[in-house]
């Protein structure tokens, strides 16, 4: 397994966001599927995923309903709601503008200044 | 939309609590069971797998208090359960809750009941229509800048020339005059007043009329206003009382009204119309009138335009007096100041010098108070430990520690609030007669007490919840707990020390007041208090100022009181020690045309031979009055000490002229000195006596007269015979004042004794308060100090060197919060000179003698737990940890 990441304060939320946008999680499943996009990259502290799925749900940005789970159990599933499509798509864009700035910061060598 | 979806969380969260936490139960549950089953899969057994998806997880509980946090359940859940545990652990601990709540209503009540009264003096607007435009106006002369009277003339020219007042009225006093017809006759109080002076004030009758513009005639003037208390008290509340007639001096009089009875400005019992065409109001006339005058500005006329404007007119006038004013008129000058400020001109030192005294009562209570949850979080600190490893935040610690305190000072502010509105009745005196309105518990001295509570909850409870808050939670979790002892030991006793520097300066404050009040009524007075009635009987105005009836009135009067069972001796006389001056004259000429001008006015009084003996005055040379000094025998006088030391300095003042100008009379009178007695307190308990001159009555006849009457037993039971014994003589004659020398000096000193009382009470509730606050440092130092002094006591301590260890530091807290003290009473005592009789604001001894009992007091408090210390058996102790 490569070296672990630390996660960038704030991102969390959009990654659980993003997370739930290919279709419906329950906190485990969220987990697993930020671990299984990141390749084992991304280690995501366990103790603040439920806060950070509470903030989201209060916030309107996902919503929650019981279902079963793969093995017949009954787990709360998270999907993504209307607003929060528009809020992850926003999130992602300023995230990918602040990400070229920052490497292009990155790349400048002395010559270029 | 936020907002809403947020409310309607919190709203949820509280409300579908038990939900919440069964959901968030099987959400956390079916996690660890799903990661477990992931990491059976990789080969571990169950339990390891569990164990190893609960680690992953973090802490349970905090997960679902954060989650709890986040849907806003800290809002308004953890406040429900703080309120809950803090009465919890007020109810376990009854001693401490009932210092503290006890502590905190002292404080809070004192500061309500004086609050309430400082509200009703100083901060209400007066009772009446446009108060804040309503002006007092007065003339200030240059030999009496006191003077707080207009004369009668100028006020005509004020009225006819002034472009500041929208109106402006004068009252002016009649003596009183006796109400006869009914049953007994009845000394009452009446006022002339300008027309326009109910109107202007907006005060309407109960019944009637007001004044009308016509009746300031002298000719129309014989209506009269009644006053409530008078109407309900005589006239048996009269509903047709108007347009009946009334008996003043031998006068008609019609009822035209009736006053309310709170209208205690100007006092009167009857008014009846100030006769603006009288002759007094000429500036030729030989009498003028000394009137009192309130005007009502315009809007928008200042104060100061308005002096402005009357110094003008004033000077205007100055041409239209006879030239012999121009000695007290030249330099006169107009004064106008609002009413409100002339009517708590007395109290207001007074009230702000005792709101002083019960904040610092309540800085101290706080201090007590915050040195009581002090100690307690420290005696807490495990608790607060376990709490803190559990993982509440410090900020969840303060707010739980805050919230306890928030409770005791609530309900130390209620109970408060009921002691401040019944001590608010006690206080009543404190305010003068013209607030006719009593104080009352208003939102606003309720808004007071409760701005105080959350005032003093924010100051105490944030430094316990903060000192809790910095403990170290691994120290304190160890068998000993030990709570950064240096740090805290030094912030508990900054309340300590500052308790012992406030009630320092309050006990000065008490301690001069104390001393000034001993030095009171330890005065000398010159006459013998006890046993003594007397009985003012005011003869009819109607029936002259200077008639021969007088004499043979109080003559035959005083030879009928003489045969009053019961009395000893008796004599009558135009003024008598401590009874207000009736007549008194600037200056008199003596034989070698010079004259003599004392700075004080000079009294004159007539009396009856047996006056001095009956008073107890002693005759130091000469002779006293006697029968030879009949009416038109030659004129003699008897000097008071001061008189004659002062007018003759050093001569032989037997023998000696004076003369004086009596008012009304062309020719001065011409006296012979026959004699000197010694001062007497004439004037007031705290003035020096001011000179006296005594003639013999009947050559000098006034128609108020005072009789003496020196009783063989108590005086008080005399008053009905004295009164009989008058009525004999003259069945329309009512006595106007009937009161023993001993109830009269009483009452004289009432104001200091009463002041005196409140500022010692509340100095010896701060002494109290600040013993208390010791006794806990001390004794709580001795507990957390008992391993030491168990090894210092094994080691070979003496019990004396443990005790002079721990008194030492009582020592401390003593001196330098005394020390801290003195410099703050230094400075602050002397706003208090006023209140003080021959006693300096800086007074050693009293700085000397209330330091010592301070530091006495501080000793004794840590003198209890130093003993205990002392009993310490080394073996239980070394054992106990």
């Amino acid at each position: 397994m490569d070296k672990q990441l630390d996660l960038l304060q704030g991102t969390l939320d959009m990654l659980v966001l993003k997370a739930v946008s290919l279709g419906p999680l329950h906190g485990y499943g969220v987990l697993l599927r930020i671990q299984q996009i990141s390749k084992g990259t991304l280690e995501i502290q366990q103790g603040s995923l439920y806060p950070a799925l509470y903030r989201l749900e209060r916030d309107g940005w996902i919503a929650s309903e019981w279902g079963e789970s793969e093995n017949n159990r009954k787990a709360k599933y998270y999907r993504l709601t209307a607003v929060g499509k528009r809020q992850l798509e926003a999130e992602a864009e300023k995230w990918n503008r602040m990400a070229d700035v920052i490497a292009g910061i990155l790349r400048t060598r002395s010559e270029e200044v | 939309m936020r907002l809403w979806r947020r409310l309607r969380s919190e709203w949820g969260a509280v409300f579908g609590r038990a939900r919440l936490e069964s959901e968030l139960d099987a959400e956390l549950r079916f996690h660890v069971e799903a990661h477990a089953e992931d990491l059976m899969r990789a080969g571990l057994s169950r339990e390891e797998a569990v164990r190893q998806a609960r680690v992953k997880l973090g802490g349970v509980e905090r997960t679902k208090e954060e989650c709890r946090d986040t849907l806003g359940v800290s809002l308004v859940e953890s406040l429900i359960q703080d309120v809950r545990f803090g009465l919890r652990m007020l109810r376990k601990n009854p001693g401490f809750t009932a210092v503290a709540v006890i502590t905190l209503a002292l404080g809070i009540g004192a500061n309500t009941a004086i609050f309430g009264v400082v509200d009703a003096v100083l901060l209400r607007p007066l009772p009446y229509k446009n108060a804040d435009r309503i002006v007092w106006a007065a003339e200030r002369f240059p030999f009496n800048h006191d003077s707080a009277v207009v004369l009668s003339p100028d006020f005509i020219g004020w009225k006819e020339g002034n472009d500041v007042f929208k109106e402006i009225g004068a009252f002016g006093g009649a003596p009183g005059a006796n109400l006869t017809g009914g049953a007994e006759p009845q000394r009452v109080t009446v006022t002339n007043v300008t027309t326009n002076f109910f109107p202007m004030l907006g005060i309407q009758p109960v019944i009637g009329r007001r004044f009308l513009p016509e009746e300031a005639k002298e000719a129309a003037s014989h209506v009269a206003l009644l006053n409530e208390t008078l109407w309900r008290s005589r006239f048996g509340a009269d509903r047709h009382i108007a347009g009946k007639e009334i008996n003043l001096d031998g006068t008609a009089y019609t009822v035209v009204g009736v006053i309310p009875g709170n209208v205690n400005y100007p006092h009167a019992d009857i008014w009846t119309p100030l006769a603006l065409d009288s002759k007094v109001f000429s500036p030729q006339s030989p009498q003028w009138m000394a009137l009192t005058v309130i005007g009502l500005l315009k809007s928008g006329v200042t104060v100061d335009q308005a002096r402005t404007d009357l110094q003008v007119l004033t000077q205007r006038m100055d041409q239209q007096y006879p030239p012999q004013a121009e000695r007290f008129r030249a330099n006169a000058r107009a004064d106008v100041v609002p009413l409100h400020a002339v009517l708590v001109k007395d109290v207001r030192l007074l009230l702000l010098i005792l709101l002083g005294s019960v904040g610092l009562v309540l800085m101290i209570a706080c201090a007590n108070v915050a040195n009581l949850l002090l100690s307690r979080a420290a005696a807490r600190g495990r608790e607060i430990a376990v709490r803190a490893a559990l993982g509440a935040g410090r900020w969840r610690l303060v707010r739980q520690m805050l919230t306890e305190s928030l409770l005791l000072s609530l309900s130390g502010g209620l109970v408060g609030l009921a002691a401040g509105f019944s001590g608010m009745r006690l206080l009543r005196q404190l305010i003068p007669p013209e607030f006719s309105l009593p104080p009352t518990l208003e939102w606003k001295t309720f808004g007071f007490a409760a701005a105080l509570a959350i005032l003093a909850t924010a100051f105490f409870g944030l430094v316990p919840a903060l000192a809790a808050s910095i403990c170290d939670v691994n120290e304190s979790l160890k068998a000993r707990p030990v709570v950064k002892r240096r740090r805290f030991s030094r912030l508990r006793s900054l309340p300590v020390l500052a308790e012992i520097s406030l009630s320092l300066v309050l006990l000065t404050g008490a301690g001069l007041l104390v001393r000034s009040f001993v030095r009171l009524t330890d005065v000398n007075l010159g006459f013998e208090p006890s046993h003594l009635l007397l009985a003012t009987v005011q003869r009819p105005f109607t029936l002259g100022f200077d008639s021969q009836r007088h004499s043979a009135f109080f003559r035959e009067a005083l030879e009928r009181i003489r045969a009053v069972p019961g009395v000893q001796d008796a004599a009558v006389t135009g003024q008598f020690p401590l009874g207000g001056l009736n007549n008194a004259a600037n200056q008199m000429r003596l034989a070698d045309g010079t004259f003599y001008r004392p700075a004080t006015p000079i009294l004159l009084d007539g009396i009856s031979p047996g006056y001095f003996r009956t008073m107890g005055i002693r005759l130091l040379k000469g002779r006293v009055f006697d029968n030879r000094d009949s009416a038109d025998a030659p004129r003699v006088a008897i000097l008071s000490e001061s008189f004659a030391r002062q007018a003759f300095k050093g001569r032989d003042s037997l023998g000696q002229r004076v003369d004086y100008v009596e008012p009304g009379h062309p020719d001065p009178a011409e006296l012979t000195v026959v004699g000197v007695v010694s001062d007497a307190r004439n004037s007031a308990l705290d003035q020096e006596p001011l000179p006296e001159l005594f003639t013999p009555d009947v050559q000098h006849p006034f128609f108020i007269m005072t009789f003496a009457v020196r009783s063989k037993g108590d005086p008080r039971g005399l008053a009905g015979g004295v009164r009989q014994a008058i009525l004999s003589v003259d069945k329309d004659q009512p006595v106007s004042e009937l009161q023993t020398m001993d109830d009269l000096l009483a009452s004289s000193v009432a104001p200091q004794r009463f002041r005196m009382l409140l500022v010692g009470l509340f100095a010896l509730l701060a002494l109290a308060l600040a013993a208390v606050g010791v006794y806990g440092v001390m004794a709580y130092s001795v507990r957390q100090r008992t391993h030491e002094i168990g090894v210092r006591i094994a080691l070979g301590a003496q019990r004396r060197d443990v005790m002079k260890l721990l008194l030492g530091e009582g020592a401390f807290l003593a001196v330098v919060g005394a020390g801290s003290g003195i410099a703050g009473a230094f400075c602050l005592t002397r706003f208090f000179s006023s209140l003080l009789f021959s006693v300096k604001p800086t007074d050693p001894v009293t700085f000397l003698s209330v330091s010592m009992v301070l530091v006495s007091v501080v000793l004794l408090a840590s003198y209890i737990p130093a003993r205990r210390a002392t009993r310490v058996d080394p073996m239980v102790a070394l054992r106990h940890e």
